[in-house]
Order: C-alpha cells, then sequence, then structure tokens
C-alpha cells in the first residue's frame, strides 16, 4: 500500500478516539502519530501498560502490537488471559510476546495461522484499528493482574 | 421538577470512531431500549455491524435489550463506552 494512503488512513483512524472515551476506559494516549498508536492501559489494581502499534501500511496490512511498561520499556512477560490471546512463548518474527488475536499482524504471521489472512477480517466491523485496540484492551482486561 | 425530567436521561455514546452527540447529550425516555439508542448512534457514526458490541457505563455491562430504566438508571447524564468484544484467537 502506497504509504500516503496508508497516512490518511491511519490519521482517519484514530480522529475518533476522543478524550471522554479515553477517560472512561483509562487510556492514555502517548504517540497518535503515523506509523505508531501508543497508548497506555490503566486500571485499579493493575500494573500500568502500553501497547505500540506499529501500522505501517495500514490497512493492508495489519498492526502489530508490542507490549511495553508504563515507562516505555518493552516487556519481557505479559499478563494471561482466559482466551489465550496474550502469547507470552516468543513470536517466530519478533522474539518476544505477543497478541494472537485475529486483527494483529504477529497473529496473521504465525505460522499456527498462515491459513487466516488479515484479508479475511479488515473489512469487518470491529477491525478497524479502533477496535482492534478495542479488543486487544478487552483481552487485557480479563487477563490475570 | 417537571414529569419530562423525571422520565428521561441524557445520554452519549463513545467509540472509537467517535461520539453521539458530537457535543452535550442525547435526551431519551428511560423507557427507551438501549439497543435503539444505540443503533442511532452507529447510524451518526457510519457504523455498520454493531450486534453484538459491548455498551457499558463505569463498571456496569448494559442489557441492550432492556430499557434504561430497567439497566437501572432513573435520569441524570451517562456515557456509554460502545466497542466490539475480545476477538477470538490463542492456539498458537
Amino acid at each position: 500500500m502506497h504509504e500516503a494512503v496508508s497516512r490518511q488512513l491511519f490519521v482517519e483512524a484514530v480522529k475518533g478516539i476522543g478524550p471522554e472515551l479515553c477517560e472512561a476506559r483509562g487510556w492514555t494516549i502517548y504517540t497518535a502519530t503515523y506509523p505508531l498508536l501508543e497508548i497506555g492501559f490503566s486500571a485499579p489494581e493493575r500494573q500500568s501498560v502500553r501497547v505500540r502499534a506499529r501500522c505501517d501500511g495500514w490497512n493492508g496490512q495489519p498492526a502489530s502490537i508490542e507490549w511495553l511498561d508504563g515507562n516505555g520499556a518493552p516487556l519481557a512477560s505479559i499478563p494471561q488471559g482466559p482466551g489465550g490471546q496474550l502469547n507470552n512463548s516468543a513470536h517466530p518474527q519478533t522474539g518476544r510476546p505477543f497478541v494472537c488475536m485475529a486483527g494483529v499482524r504477529e497473529y496473521h504471521t504465525h505460522p499456527s495461522h498462515a491459513g487466516d489472512a488479515w484479508e479475511n477480517y479488515k473489512d469487518r466491523p470491529g477491525y478497524d484499528l479502533g477496535g482492534v485496540i478495542t479488543q486487544v484492551w478487552r483481552a487485557w482486561q480479563q487477563a490475570r493482574p | 421538577m417537571s414529569e419530562e425530567h423525571h422520565n428521561t436521561l441524557g445520554v452519549a455514546v463513545l467509540t472509537t470512531s467517535g461520539r453521539w452527540p458530537a457535543t452535550g447529550f442525547e435526551k431519551v425516555s428511560l423507557n427507551e431500549k438501549v439497543r435503539h439508542v444505540l443503533q442511532q448512534a452507529a447510524q451518526h457514526l457510519h457504523l455498520a455491524g454493531t450486534d453484538g458490541w459491548i455498551a457499558t457505563v463505569g463498571p456496569q455491562t448494559l442489557n441492550v435489550d432492556e430499557s434504561f430504566r430497567a439497566n437501572g438508571f432513573t435520569g441524570g447524564d451517562i456515557q456509554i463506552d460502545f466497542g466490539p468484544r475480545q476477538g477470538g484467537g490463542g492456539r498458537a
């Protein structure tokens, strides 16, 4: 995908994430400049984390999600939830914990899901950039502190 | 206070695609089903396929097929957080 198109789609995708929604969800936006969307998640009695969504090529390819601690340093492990979407094993391409969920680059590039292409999801409701981040946030909410 | 005041509440729907209404709160009947208001919001925000999304107010997940009153609201202004459920995956 041409970078200018990707950049424009990114700008359109992030402009709807308003301050009231962030306050309601405990989100803090650290970066929303193409190709990076970095959002902090916080909740009572939880260790704050950040997710860095690398959106190069959006939405010709899904966003790559990296987990960071509250200060922005990469996390060596991520909280585990009941659905198995937050995976602490080393991803074959990144070598890091990853989100094993449709709509996230590390899912679609994992050999276990090679047949489940991003093209199957990219136009579905809830798989726009804000929708994918929302799904990742819900997985984090359900994870053990 | 008027009878209308006792039978309405102000609603704003927050999504990652924007807010409806853009400013302020939409006055709706307490007897209105939550789903109808979410459908209005989805239409204004150009959201399709929102069946199955989750609507929450603070820690409370709303029963969208019930009225606002049946969900425990008695008036005032509320902000509904509306978004998709956690997606499938795992098993890698």
